[in-house]
Parts: structure tokens; C-alpha cells; sequence
């Protein structure tokens, strides 16, 4: 089981003792009743943890098994490096991190070994960020005749708010408005 | 100048081009992903086939014959070699095999790789965008 996986599975067991100790209770003390208070902000809190995670625990799991897919040398046929694990930790952990606003990715191996991360949100527009074994970004976006490329660096090993702006903008309705 | 398939040596901008998917990772049920077009690491060209999506049963054959001896073939993204030379790249024939081609001319940076990487993905998105869509699905 991939460890975010994992660590839900062992939030989801301290999260029953908290559904049970939220419950209103008849006769209770003071001290009871804020305990109860505070398990109630607990579970409300975990629900809607787990909303918002689902989505991402299921790309992470998406994620795990492409790269079990491509763990080989020469997992394409064609001379592809293996799914390098650094790499796949490393999208792991941006993706968990991608703020709730922000529509998830879709995702591949490329290559050279690296995690591709895809937002193709209209067949017009495609917004792929590379995740290597470095802090560096090499990304790369098509919008109609509007296209480019260029490197980000990852900032408290968090997408920087270069491309998560791109991100939001291309996966709204807005034309996107770079500086060249 | 004809090759040992009987194809001419320059291959033509309406030419269809066939990139083999064998990654689940490299297509979803709308198109092929950018990924799919990167070169290998190694030779720093892509693999196609000069193939378009008919007839099926033969373009499977290639395949089967050329890829998918040990890989699973998930399918084919079809590109005209037009789009790839709107993208700046080459088209250049490569027998044997039959049929087989490379997209090569792909940027490259030594002093910053990341930089050329940034490029090639540019350039694999735009040819993914022209691809066929949805892309052929076939399990060989």
C-alpha cells in the first residue's frame, strides 16, 4: 500500500474513537462536554479531510502503479529510462500538497524516468510540468497559438505560484496572458 | 529513391505517422498525453511507423512484429509528419524495419538540460494536440 494510503488508513482508525467521543451524551460534565465539543471539531474536520483527499489518494494510487508499469529498463520499447522512485515520491508529494482550488493532474512517465504531470483541461490547451530528481521544473504549455516553455524551481518542495497560477488559469476559462 | 518497403525516402508532409502507446500512462479516452511523443533519452529521437489508422489489422501487425514482442501495445496516436514539421522537427526514414521512421531534430541543451527538456515538451504537446483523437485503442 503506498505510505499517504497508508497514513489515511491510520487517521481513519483515531477517527472512529473521535466519532465516538463527538456523540452528545445525556449527563456529562463540563469537562466531558468540551472534550465532546472538540472530537466534534475533529470529525468534522476529518470529513472533510477525506473529501478533498479521495480524489488525490486515488491519483497517488494512479500514480504507483504506472510507476510499477515502467519500473524496467526499456519499460516503452523503445529505450525508456526506468520510473526513477525519487521522482515518484517527489509528484507524490506535490500532488498531496496542490491546494484545493486547483484541478487535479493527470499523469505519465516519460523517458528519461521523470513523473510528467498533465493538465489538459480542452484539447486546445496542455499545461505538463516535468518532476525529476531535482528541485528544478522543466514545464511546458500549448493554448491554441499561445505556447512556451520554461523552468520553475520548487518552493518548500511545493509548486511555486508561477505554475500554480498557470494551473488555475489554465484550467479556467480565462485566455491565458504571459509575458513573452 | 525507394526503400526496401517500396515507400519513397523522403517521407511526404500528408504522410500519417503511427507512435505505438505502450504506457497506460501515455493516453487517456480523449488523446495521446505529451509523453508519448518524447524521444528516447538515449538516441534522442522518437520512434513512428509510416502507418495511418487503416488498415487496422495491418498496423497491428507492425506492432506485434516490431514492438510488441515483449511490450503491451495499449494502442497508436496517428500525427501527420506535417505536424511534426510544424513543430520544428524532421521526419526522417530509418529502415529496417519496414515502414520505420524517427522524429528527430529535438532541442537539446548541454549547459542547461532542463532547459532543453522544457522545449522537447513544448514541441511533444503541440504534436500530441495534432494527433488523431481519441487515439486508436488495440491490445496486442
Amino acid at each position: 500500500m503506498p505510505e499517504p494510503l497508508l497514513s489515511a488508513g491510520l487517521m481513519l482508525a483515531g477517527y472512529s474513537a473521535a466519532v465516538a467521543l463527538s456523540r452528545p451524551r445525556s449527563a456529562v460534565s463540563a469537562e466531558a462536554e468540551s472534550v465532546r465539543l472538540n472530537a466534534s471539531i475533529v470529525v468534522e474536520q476529518v470529513h472533510r479531510s477525506v473529501a478533498l483527499f479521495g480524489p488525490k489518494a486515488a491519483l497517488i494510487s494512479t500514480l504507483a502503479a504506472l510507476g510499477e508499469e515502467c519500473r524496467e529498463p526499456n519499460w516503452d520499447g523503445y529505450g525508456a529510462e526506468p520510473a526513477s522512485l525519487r521522482s515518484l515520491h517527489r509528484a507524490e508529494d506535490l500532488i498531496a500538497s496542490l491546494p484545493d482550488d486547483v484541478l487535479l493532474p493527470e499523469c505519465s512517465i516519460e523517458p528519461d524516468g521523470c513523473v510528467s504531470l498533465d493538465w489538459m483541461p480542452a484539447p486546445y490547451r496542455t499545461l505538463t510540468v516535468s518532476v525529476g530528481v531535482t528541485d528544478r521544473l522543466p514545464y511546458a504549455w500549448v493554448d491554441g497559438t499561445d505556447r512556451g516553455h520554461a523552468v520553475a524551481k520548487l518552493v518548500d518542495g511545493q509548486l511555486p505560484p508561477r505554475i500554480l497560477a498557470e494551473i488555475r488559469r489554465f484550467t479556467s476559462h480565462e485566455p491565458s496572458v504571459r509575458a513573452a | 529513391m525507394s526503400l526496401p518497403s517500396g515507400l519513397p525516402e523522403r517521407v511526404a508532409d500528408g504522410e500519417d505517422l503511427a507512435r505505438f502507446l505502450t504506457s497506460s500512462g501515455h493516453y487517456n479516452a480523449t488523446a495521446a498525453r505529451p509523453a508519448a511523443f518524447l524521444p528516447n533519452p538515449r538516441n534522442g529521437e522518437t520512434s513512428v511507423f509510416r502507418h495511418g489508422a487503416e488498415p487496422l489489422e495491418e498496423l497491428k501487425a507492425i506492432a506485434q512484429a516490431e514492438v510488441g514482442a515483449e511490450r503491451r501495445i495499449h494502442g497508436a496516436a496517428i500525427v501527420k509528419a506535417s505536424a511534426i514539421r510544424e513543430a520544428k522537427l524532421q521526419v526522417r526514414a530509418k529502415e529496417p524495419p519496414p515502414r520505420h521512421a524517427d522524429i528527430v531534430g529535438w532541442p537539446w541543451s548541454k549547459d542547461d538540460p532542463d532547459f532543453g527538456k522544457a522545449e522537447q515538451k513544448e514541441l511533444a504537446a503541440l504534436i500530441a494536440q495534432k494527433a488523431t483523437k481519441p487515439p486508436l485503442r488495440f491490445l496486442v
